[in-house]
């Protein structure tokens, strides 16, 4: 049975930044515990390692004339772009409108050239990298949603540790780990390593497109990284883009690398690397909560997260988390 | 620290110390990407045309850093600006020239910092070096906008460093002494080059303290000779 029909509703979404830890809510297989953003020092012994994903946010949005692009996916030389018709980010994506459609050959951004166009998206090859770089930095936007509230910049939209400019969509799981809270781990004796993951859209047009998502996304691990995880006690992701890159590789081995990963997970998966998850509150339905389904059965998912909505827990980029230990 | 293999940003390497740091750390084995304002002065390392005084530059240098040479391991903030020559008494300097001077000086050096810092920390250390200047400590007339705003990346640079205390990522407020550099004639055009010292011998001071870090995070460059 579909997940979602089990809902009565979902989570209100968190509308925008806002300051402090926000909370967690922690589950695992004997059940679960709601606390902040400071509990996990308390829920992490020393020996867990979290993996975190240090790709740092684009501003994947930019405005072509009548059409607002948005970047699904980048590698070396080609660039793909979602195209949002009518409106703007304040409207729900299915309501905007059908955008103009692009041909090949056509010069895009004074930069891009197409050279494969469907009705709602492009792919293009990058003329001039430095020049791209410039129009995104300079008049580029983060993706935002309708949900939001407020106009937050691409600052707000970046984990403290962001390095590598690869993500389409904040990898958000990692947004409520502050320096201080990562010292403080770390002075515990939890370990920290990186991996850089491709971070893709969430939506393109609220419709048949979306239901292809996610596409596959390239991911590069350290051989460090590597390393850490097989002397750890515990490997925690920190978010599920770090689940489908560990997962995803892993299928085979987990070498370290360049890699794509399509792998998506659900309950049948069967985990071969993490031991845990601490990701942001979506509602359930969606492939999201799918993953979640390969750490616990929905029977130890479902309640937890239904007492997180009912204790005021809101969802999405900025909002509230899950520490979802196996 | 073996600079072998090390990602370095430099700001402000188009001339004077950063050009010359920037080719040392290069002979060293290190990934340089340099930062200039204009790209045609840039002739060494990885050119980023930026200003740093601009937000949104500031997030696009680290976008360039990161996507073609990979996290952070070396950070120099060496961009400065006096924004205007001859240098005025505080009573006749204009509040718009000082919010430039804080911009360049103080908050896009933060900003780097901050996200080098951030990244650092992850993958258990780096080295944030901030240049400072004697007009840091004394109070030089006409110097005082610029004067105030290294003493204010001097205390940034001091609070990181205790905050961050024994997680490897390490800060450095450099004090390069009087340099014989394009910025020390438009501040002081009848200064004797012999009593200036070369940009190549404080880079190369600098970098004898990055590959062996030592002392507190204030250093001057007569303290490391």
């Amino acid at each position: 049975m579909n997940a979602a029909a089990e809902w009565i509703s979902g989570f209100e979404p968190a509308r925008g930044p806002c300051p402090g830890p926000g909370r967690i809510v922690r589950i695992g297989p004997e059940g679960w515990e709601i606390g902040d953003g400071r509990d996990l020092s308390r829920w992490l012994a020393p020996g867990d390692l979290l993996v975190l994903n240090d790709a740092a946010t684009l501003p994947a949005s930019i405005r072509d004339g009548d059409v607002e692009l948005r970047i699904a996916a980048w590698d070396g030389d080609f660039v793909c772009m979602a195209v949002l018709g009518a409106g703007d980010w304040r409207t729900p994506t299915e309501h905007r409108g059908v955008p103009r459609r692009f041909s090949p050959g056509d010069v895009v951004l004074g930069c891009l050239r197409v050279e494969e166009a469907r009705e709602r998206w492009f792919s293009a090859r990058i003329l001039d990298a430095g020049a791209f770089r410039r129009v995104l930095y300079g008049r580029g936007e983060p993706i935002r949603y309708s949900y939001l509230r407020s106009e937050a910049d691409l600052q707000a939209f970046q984990t403290g540790y962001a390095a590598v400019p690869w993500g389409s969509e904040m990898p958000s799981a990692g947004r409520r780990l502050t320096a201080a809270i990562l010292m403080d781990l770390r002075r515990r004796g939890v370990r920290l390593a990186t991996l850089t993951h491709a971070a893709g859209l969430s939506s393109i047009d609220g419709g048949d497109l979306d239901g292809t998502l996610p596409w596959p996304e390239k991911c590069r691990i350290p051989a460090a990284t590597i390393d850490a995880i097989a002397s750890a006690d515990r490997v925690i992701a920190v978010g599920t883009t770090v689940v489908r890159a560990l997962e995803g590789v892993g299928r085979t081995e987990l070498r370290p690398g360049d890699h794509t990963v399509d792998l998506v997970l659900g309950p049948d998966t069967e985990l071969r690397v993490c031991d845990g998850l601490l990701t942001n509150l979506h509602a359930p339905g969606e492939s999201h909560f799918e993953l979640l389904s390969a750490f616990l059965p929905r029977e130890s998912l479902l309640p937890a997260l239904a007492a997180a909505r009912d204790a005021g827990m809101v969802d999405h980029e900025f909002g509230d988390g899950a520490l979802i230990l196996r | 620290m073996d600079l072998r293999g090390k990602t370095a940003l430099v700001t402000g390497g188009s001339r004077g110390l950063g050009r010359a740091l920037a080719r040392r750390l290069i002979g060293e084995g290190a990934n340089v990407a340099v930062v200039s304002r204009n790209r045609a002065e840039l002739d060494v390392g990885h050119a980023i045309e930026a200003d740093v005084g601009d937000p949104r530059d500031c997030l696009r240098i680290l976008a360039e850093v990161g996507d073609r040479l990979g996290p952070i391991d070396i950070l120099v903030n060496n961009a400065s600006t006096l924004v205007e020559t001859p240098l005025p008494l505080l009573a006749d300097l204009q509040p718009d020239v000082l919010e430039r001077i804080w911009a360049v000086n103080v908050q896009g050096p933060f900003r780097l910092m901050k996200a080098a810092a951030g990244s650092m920390l992850v993958r258990g250390g780096g080295v944030v070096v901030n240049v400072s200047s004697d007009a840091a400590v004394n109070h030089y007339s006409g110097w005082g906008g610029y004067a105030a705003s290294k003493a204010a990346l001097d205390h940034l640079t001091g609070t990181f460093a205790a905050e961050m205390a024994g997680t490897g990522v390490r800060f450095l407020a450099f004090d390069p002494g009087e340099m014989d550099t394009r910025m020390h004639a438009e501040a002081i055009p009848d200064a004797d080059p012999a009593t200036l010292l070369s940009p190549d011998f404080v880079a190369d001071k600098l970098v004898s303290w990055l590959r062996e870090p030592r002392g507190g995070w204030r250093v001057t460059v007569g303290e490391l000779s």
